[in-house]
């Protein structure tokens, strides 16, 4: 099958089946809805012909949609069933791929959706809440028809990985469906989680809105425990989904745990964590600063809990699933190799000295510009200056506690192996980002300081300079210690890059294949048995390399796999 | 998993043969085209009976002049409160501004009545369809009415078009 013939396929069956989905969902909606109404409903005006111009429309919506999307579903069967290379061209092509994906995705948000709308309901009925003007037979039709089609999809999807040793972008935008929404289930099973914590919390302490019998809370307190459910249900699923693929790595053709896309997810649940967990620590230490200072906005056991001792608890859950995920990751690069290990701690630790000194530079620079406008007595020593000074020296004290031991632990790594640690991904991205961070937030406050001297120095408008450029020189003043030391780190890094290449590598002419090193299969594959070669294929500007590579696989004796990468 | 690494003999999935499931899901989707027709067209769904002198029965009677149109029916159900300060012809101004509403396909049910004394609030769901879009749109949200009873009749205490309460000033 050619690509315009692929396109024009995938495309008309995705578009028609969303008319059939959109036609089915009002049948199933009106049926349901009519269904309970004839029922239970009091109908105390209207309602005659309601039912029915609904049906009308669903019905030609499904007429249309169905005829359409079988033939093309049928046309597109025929593409991909067999052994042939036109049928393993299919399965293989990235067009498949994103229509699996895309249809799954879509099916399964709406799904996610309904079953959280409709959950909410439910424990809104159980708890007594007022469900207001809700109607729950819509969302049990939404569930009724995104979830099969949701399951078809990734249920095909499923098995064309296991029979095909798709690579590419066939395989990766499926690993991308995959942890995205392992990622969206878990921000809603700990969210969620997080939010019924704090509720509760609220109401036992008595906190203001919470007491003398309200019970307004009841309703944010059902749809926490809504995305509670779905999120576990939508994380446990994709989580066993990548748990099935790890353990078919032999049959799928290719380890998971290795793939690019699954590191992606571990480093942005435990970024997620970390900074949740250093804002709502360093908000804590605030209030407790404040206490100190008796500068706080309450002064009673009540308001001490709520402000202090609440946050850390609320960010409970947060802190436990960056653990978990940490701990997790940190046992699976141990269980693969030394090399895998080193990555993991490496990335994790470069994380955690990103956030802290996010918390450092920002929590700095604050307490600078206002002791920078005390001094130059622009800015009274009153309540509202502790208030807000309590607040910087929290972050600073969380950024430290994060940053310190981190950035330690990375420049020991750096000094034991330097020709490894100095030239890693993460680490040089890391360094970047400081650079490039700090100079963006010091270049427009350079900028600001500058033309407010010049245009004071040219006699413009008089307004007092110690109160316009505190902040902006503190920016300045942090920012730019912070890039001059990471520039001094990675130009050293990038001047020592030159002459220290990973290894001896011959190269051949323009366009060869080189060995880079034989090595034990624990450090590629832990899953697949056997030795393994690690290879570089190299050739000149423009050659396609994915297909060359391709072509050596087809050239490959039974038994052997070329793997990317 | 059909079958371990390497070589590919097979299809991933059934035979090439004429798909079974797409006739199983074809007699589905027809069994529903037919249940939802039957639904339709068999269940009556229509506006309940009240109790004579009730509140439920004064809006629904409101309700009904408004649908078809009676505005002077529709305005005699209203309490001396609105009336002293909406005239006949400004409802009729207000109503033709309003009148879009019957266009909207709408069912108004009945959630719960709240009677004190002399007062009363219906709470009623309004489920509503319009067509437009490749589906139509279809939702529900909710509507409190305020009711008073004057001289033994229970009366509607607000500016009322329909199912929505108008500012006065018309």
């Amino acid at each position: 099958m050619d690509i315009a013939k692929r396109l024009y396929l995938y495309v008309v069956s995705a578009v028609s089946l969303l008319v059939l989905s959109i036609g089915l969902y009002n049948l199933v909606a009106v049926v349901l809805g009519e269904l309970a109404d004839a029922l239970g409903a009091s109908i105390i005006g209207g309602g005659g012909s309601t039912g029915r111009e609904q049906v009308s429309l669903a019905i030609a919506l499904v007429a249309v949609g169905s005829p359409v999307f079988a033939v093309h579903w049928l046309l597109v069967g025929r593409g991909w069933r067999g052994s042939d290379d036109t049928a393993r061209n299919d399965r293989h092509s990235a067009i498949r791929a994103l229509h699996l994906g895309l249809v799954g995705t879509v099916a399964l948000a709406f799904g996610a959706y309904a079953a959280l709308e409709l959950l909410d309901y439910v424990f809104g009925t159980l708890l007594g809440t007022d469900p207001g003007g809700a109607r729950p037979s819509d969302h049990v039709a939404l569930l009724l028809v995104a979830a099969p089609v949701w399951w078809y999809h990734q249920r095909r999807r499923s098995i064309d990985l296991r029979h095909d040793r798709l690579s590419r972008a066939a395989a990766w935008i499926t690993r991308l469906q995959r942890y995205a929404w392992a990622f969206v289930g878990l921000v809603l099973l700990v969210g969620g989680v997080s939010q019924v914590i704090e509720t509760l919390l609220s109401v036992l302490i008595g906190r203001e809105g919470f007491g003398g019998g309200a019970d307004w809370w009841l309703v944010p307190l059902t749809w926490s425990l809504a995305t509670v459910v779905v999120g576990a249900g939508l994380f446990w699923f994709q989580a066993d989904d990548a748990r099935r693929a790890v353990s078919d790595a032999e049959t799928v053709g290719e380890d998971d745990r290795a793939s690019a896309l699954r590191a992606t997810y571990f480093g942005a649940v435990i970024l997620v964590a970390l900074s949740n967990v250093g804002v709502t620590v360093a908000s804590s230490l605030a209030e407790l600063g404040r206490w100190v200072l008796g500068v706080s906005d309450g002064t009673d056991t009540s308001a001490f809990l709520e402000l202090v001792v609440g946050p850390p608890l609320v960010a409970i859950p947060f802190a436990i699933a960056g653990w978990l995920h940490w701990a997790a990751w940190r046992r699976e690069g141990a269980g693969r190799s030394p090399v895998a290990l080193a990555a993991v701690e490496r990335l994790a630790l470069h994380l955690t000295a990103a956030v802290g000194i996010i918390f450092l530079a920002v929590g700095t620079a604050q307490l600078l510009g206002r002791l920078f406008e005390v001094a130059l007595a622009v800015a009274a020593d009153n309540d509202f200056l502790r208030f807000e000074l309590a607040w910087f020296v929290a972050q600073i004290v969380v950024g430290a506690v994060l940053w310190i031991p981190a950035w330690t632990l990375v420049m020991r790594r750096r000094l034991a192996t330097p020709i490894t640690e100095r030239h890693v991904t993460a680490g040089r991205a890391y360094l970047y980002l400081a650079v490039g961070a700090a100079l963006i937030a010091a270049v427009p406050s350079a900028a600001f300081s500058l033309y407010r001297v010049v245009d004071t120095l040219l006699g413009g408008r008089g307004v007092a300079l110690g109160s316009d450029l505190s902040i902006p020189i503190a920016v300045v003043i942090v920012a730019s210690v912070i890039a001059l030391y990471h520039a001094r780190l990675l130009l050293s890094d990038l001047r020592s890059a030159a002459p220290a290449q990973p290894s001896a590598v011959a190269v051949a002419g323009a366009s060869a294949i080189v060995e880079v090193a034989a090595q034990p299969s624990a450090v590629v594959t832990a899953t697949v048995p056997g030795v393994s070669l690690a290879l570089t294929l190299r050739g000149p500007a423009g050659t396609d390399l994915e297909s060359v590579a391709d072509a050596l696989r087809e050239h490959l004796p039974p038994g052997l796999v070329l793997e990317d990468h | 998993m059909n079958e371990p690494s390497g070589v590919m003999t097979a299809p991933p999935s059934g035979s090439a043969a004429f798909p079974r499931s797409v006739v199983l899901i074809g007699a589905a989707i027809s069994a529903l085209v037919v249940i939802a027709l039957i639904v339709a067209v068999a269940l009556p769904n229509r506006p309940t009976e009240y109790a004579a002198g009730s509140p439920e029965a004064a809006f629904q009677d409101f309700y009904e002049a408004w649908e078809t149109g009676d505005i002077e029916a529709a305005y005699g159900h209203f309490s001396s409160t609105v009336t002293a300060e909406m005239s006949p012809a400004e409802y009729r101004r207000m109503d033709a501004d309003w009148s879009w509403q019957r266009d909207q396909g709408r069912r108004l049910v009945l959630l719960n009545v709240d009677v004190t004394a002399d007062r009363s609030v219906l709470r009623i769901r309004v489920d509503q369809f319009s067509e437009g879009g490749l589906a139509g749109e279809r939702y529900s949200y909710e509507r409190s009415v305020r009711l008073v009873r004057e001289r033994g009749t229970w009366l509607i205490d607000e500016p009322l078009v329909g199912i929505e309460s108008v500012p006065y000033q018309y």
